[in-house]
């Protein structure tokens, strides 16, 4: 059975804040570090808006985590950092500093902290609904603007999270997109 | 004593490889099944870290072939979050133990001491 994606958007906004509480705890878990996550921002917008923002941006670099879950519904989970923001996050998550562009090893990273971070958004999003989410395996991508998203129609609703990252005398913000997604829409 | 890693994000391999090296183990890596068994083959590590999630060769395909191999063989699974299922499906197919993502290094380094007190017949 599909749940109803508004039901569901509107679920996923009141969630965001003890997603990223689980997310900071789950990060300091694996890496031994303090991590806290908040969410500055959470606004629910349609997809062709958010490719609008992001085309418009004069540097408009990017890394972004691109996973699936699926379970009671499919959605998309991408976590965007610009190329900086994201050099320091795994600079300090690997306790030395790396260089842009991230090398394998610091994509594997970055996508392990998009796993951590999609999948504590998704065990909560499972307590809630008493359903269990199962993540695909995340992958990485780096391109300018929108290049970096998946096609999505452009009425799509997506659900934007700023968020901020404070980690051992580090500060820094990416942006997390969840997307329920309905068959067929992908 | 040996133990093989394997995963397809290189980020994990460096983690656990410098845990277990610190611990004094001797570590080898493989980042996907299909060269799991193959080093299985070559190196008869004591024990095996093997991820669930991985391309070309699953962790549950790769412990089935490295259990034909050698029925003996100790393996540890890795699983993410919401693998529930899969998990079963490795104890099922003899995995020794299980590790959730993201873990704790202790809990590593005690289910790898776990396993590695079972006595091969």
């Amino acid at each position: 059975m599909e749940a109803n994606v508004e039901q569901v958007m509107s679920i996923w906004g009141k969630i965001c804040g003890p997603g990223l509480e689980e997310a900071s705890r789950a990060l300091s878990r694996m890496t031994g570090l303090s991590f806290t996550m908040e969410d500055k921002a959470v606004n629910e917008v349609e997809w062709k808006e958010l490719l609008d923002k992001y085309d418009a941006r004069p540097a408009s670099e990017l890394y972004a985590v691109n996973l699936k879950a699926t379970g009671l519904i499919s959605a998309r989970i991408i976590l965007l950092f610009t190329p900086e923001n994201s050099r320091r996050l795994v600079s300090t998550m690997m306790g030395e500093e790396v260089g842009l562009p991230l090398d394998e090893v610091s994509l594997s990273a970055l996508a392990e902290i998009g796993n951590v971070v999609g999948t504590a958004f998704l065990n909560v999003f499972a307590n809630v609904f008493g359903q269990v989410f199962e993540p695909t395996v995340p992958e990485v991508s780096q391109g300018q603007g929108s290049s970096v998203f998946p096609m999505f129609a452009v009425h799509q609703k997506v659900l934007v999270t700023e968020a901020l990252f404070r980690v051992t005398g580090e500060t820094l913000t990416g942006e997390i997109l969840i997307a329920p997604v309905k068959k067929g829409d992908e | 004593m040996t133990i093989l890693v394997v995963d397809d994000a290189a980020f994990m391999r460096m983690r656990l490889k410098k845990l277990l090296a610190e611990q004094g183990f001797a570590v080898e890596e493989a980042s996907d099944g299909k060269e799991a068994v193959a080093q299985y083959q070559a190196l008869k590590p004591d024990c095996v870290l093997m991820d669930i999630t991985m391309p070309e060769m699953s962790g549950i395909d790769a412990l089935q072939e490295i259990r034909r191999l050698d029925p003996d063989a100790r393996v540890i699974m890795v699983s993410a979050l919401g693998q529930q299922a899969m998990v079963i499906q490795a104890i099922q197919h003899g995995a020794k133990d299980f590790i959730v993502k993201p873990y704790e290094p202790d809990r590593v380094l005690s289910a790898l001491n776990k396993v590695l007190s079972i006595q091969k017949s």
